[in-house]
């Protein structure tokens, strides 16, 4: 039985998998679609208006413009297949360094972010679900729909206001390697995660609180009751474990919204992560740096999909059947 | 036989109606579906009337001797850093809100919508390339796409909402199809079908109409992400461009003189706030009304 699971699991994971492959190749494609469909012409952006014609051909040439496009396409993906995103028009340097150099910092950001959320959410969603329609539970709702209601950036603004220009307790930018020194990492972390967070608190309190209220009035609830089973016991031995299903759900749905707050968030706090990397290229016409860092996020982005769709499928085997994917 | 047609075709009226009291009543009785509409009801009306009362060019004045006043008798919302009246600004905002969403959610509605139509409807090979491509645009976080097509088109308020239009393509594909897939296997498609309609008719005018409940609450609630990423985009200065007094824009323009002039940044993020919440409540309120059984099941949720 056990191994009949198991291997159905295996297929299904395998399926998505190779979905992910698929879908991996159709995003290089309209990444690079969209960055070389880009107005403008590279070489003039390199050596500006002033370029003689001659000197504008020789760096087309150089960098293989005048080559049609689908060659170029593959030229690229060979490279990055072999880890060479080429060199960025603006940096200079290797696109692969600059995104290995920043993703740290992003994924310490989202993780800071996730971890707030849950932390946050959980239990106030129990304390709501439990206290249905008293002030408590009034109280989160508002809280809920404010997180839900206000942008990310807006209250990275508040956060900045309160606590770095007026009480001075936390940085307003920048970032600190955690691994060097936790503490100066975390307080630089702190704001932008909290930001970042606050949406998918929201999200992930109102689930909790709804699907809490779910389970506890399903049979076996009322079953403990019956023969005297703490509710405490009730609550958090079994209706928050069947209610963790959903909650996964709100997760795996907010999770592109996070990727793109992302952007915006290390826009507000200066935090040189990915996002601000993709965002500066974007601004720059870094064509190569955009494909580079367009394509890491989309992929990041697809990998915790991925990972939150397969964790569900271990949770519930329903999905393995369903067509899940 | 005249009679007995006569006979059907009142008894339809007479359900029509009976339907669409029920649905009427369900949506007084829904707090949710009401609040939205009370919000959404006042954006609207800010929107359509205040430009009557407001011009851009009261809004754009530069009054550079009375900028940073803080909220008062004769600035209800304070100035900005040119001296501009921010409620004038506010005012003028809510119309540019409203394109916002109507534009960027018309154009996702209006590609999303055929394309999962036509795919549910068709099936096979057709369902699969479309369903597939549209699998790979939601392989996009969904500001990052934006973002990408908008510095392909130029930074502009247009552009954005082309941009977030694209982006929600495929959500209102999704959508579509699955609802499709599930009408075309009802009675009187199969009628329809055995009459001989054609199939753009069929799929137009007994399919769609059939599927439209879903699609409107996604309608809806992608107005609220709408305007969270149009002001998202304008913060970052590829939206709006100045002097345009649109919300996400004064927001950005507040940075600076946030621990001055707070007031700069506080009304447009509550004018945010207010819109994108009635359009979250104004679309949790429409699903529960349009579908009991989901509300039913979710009913925790409404209490």
């Amino acid at each position: 039985m056990r191994s009949a699971i198991d291997a159905q699991f295996a297929r299904y994971a395998a399926r998505r998998v190779g979905l992910l492959v698929v879908s991996l190749l159709g995003v290089s494609v309209v990444t690079f679609g969209i960055v070389n469909v880009l107005p403008g012409d590279v070489a003039l952006l390199i050596l500006g208006n002033r370029a003689s014609p001659e000197r504008l051909e020789a760096l087309r040439q150089s960098l293989g413009l005048n080559r049609p496009i689908w060659i170029r396409y593959l030229d690229w993906l060979g490279g990055v297949l072999t880890g060479d995103m080429g060199e960025s028009l603006r940096f200079g340097d290797p696109v692969a360094r600059l995104i290995v150099q920043r993703l740290p910092a992003s994924a310490f950001l989202a993780g800071a972010a996730v971890v707030i959320a849950v932390t946050v959410a959980i239990p106030l969603g129990v304390v709501a679900g439990q206290a249905r329609n008293t002030w408590k539970d009034f109280t989160t709702s508002v809280v809920a729909f404010t997180g839900i209601s206000l942008p990310d950036f807006f209250w990275g603004l508040v956060l900045i206001l309160v606590f770095a220009e007026f009480f001075s307790v936390l940085p307003p930018s920048g970032y600190v390697n955690p691994a060097v020194d936790p503490i100066g990492g975390l307080r630089h972390v702190a704001l932008p995660a909290l930001s970042l967070g606050f949406a998918l608190m929201a999200h992930l309190t109102r689930m909790t609180r709804s699907s809490l209220i779910e389970e506890l009035r399903a049979g076996y609830v009322r079953l403990a009751r019956s023969k005297g089973v703490s509710e405490r016991d009730i609550v958090y031995r079994h209706a928050l474990r069947n209610a963790f299903l959903p909650v996964l759900t709100v997760i795996g749905l907010q999770i592109g919204f996070l990727f793109s707050g992302i952007v915006i968030i290390e826009q507000v706090f200066a935090y040189p992560g990915l996002g601000r990397l993709a965002f500066q290229a974007l601004l720059n016409r870094d064509t190569t740096l955009i494909q580079g860092s367009v394509l890491t996020i989309a992929t990041v982005f697809m990998l915790s999909n991925l990972i939150v769709d397969l964790l569900y499928a271990v949770l519930d085997p329903r999905v393995q059947t369903g067509g899940g994917a | 036989m005249a009679a007995e047609s006569a006979d059907a075709a009142r008894w339809l009226t007479d359900a029509r109606r009976r339907k669409l009291a029920d649905l009427f009543g369900r949506y007084r009785s829904n707090s949710k579906a009401v609040a939205g509409t009370i919000l959404i009801g006042l954006l609207i009306v800010v929107g359509v009337f205040g430009p009557l009362f407001v011009s851009l060019e009261q809004a754009n004045a530069l009054d550079v001797a009375n900028r940073f006043q803080p909220p008062g008798p004769a600035h209800p919302m304070g100035t900005d850093h040119l001296g501009r009246d921010v409620l004038l600004r506010i005012v003028l905002g809510a119309r540019i809100s409203l394109y916002i969403g109507g534009l960027s959610v018309g154009i996702a509605t209006a590609a999303g919508v055929p394309l999962g139509a036509v795919a549910g409807y068709v099936g096979g090979n057709v369902d699969d390339t479309i369903m597939r491509t549209m699998d790979i645009l939601m392989s996009f976080p969904p500001i990052l796409l934006a973002l990408t097509v908008v510095a392909v088109l130029g930074p502009s308020l247009t552009n954005a909402m082309i941009a977030i239009g694209v982006t929600y393509v495929p959500y209102f594909a999704r959508v579509t199809r699955s609802e499709v897939v599930s009408v075309v296997e009802e009675d009187f498609v199969e009628a329809a079908r055995a009459l001989g309609e054609r199939d753009s008719r069929v799929l137009f005018w007994e399919v769609l109409p059939n599927a439209a409940a879903p699609i409107i609450v996604q309608a809806s609630i992608s107005l609220a992400f709408a305007i969270l990423a149009a002001a998202g985009l304008s913060f970052l200065g590829l939206g709006a461009q100045p002097p345009q007094p649109s919300w996400g824009l004064m927001i950005r323009q507040s940075k600076q003189y946030l621990a001055q002039a707070p007031w700069m940044a506080i009304f447009p993020g509550l004018g945010i706030a207010t819109t994108v919440l009635g359009f979250n409540l104004l679309g949790d309120g429409i699903r529960d009304v349009l579908d009991p059984t989901m509300s039913a099941e979710l009913g925790a949720e409404n209490e």
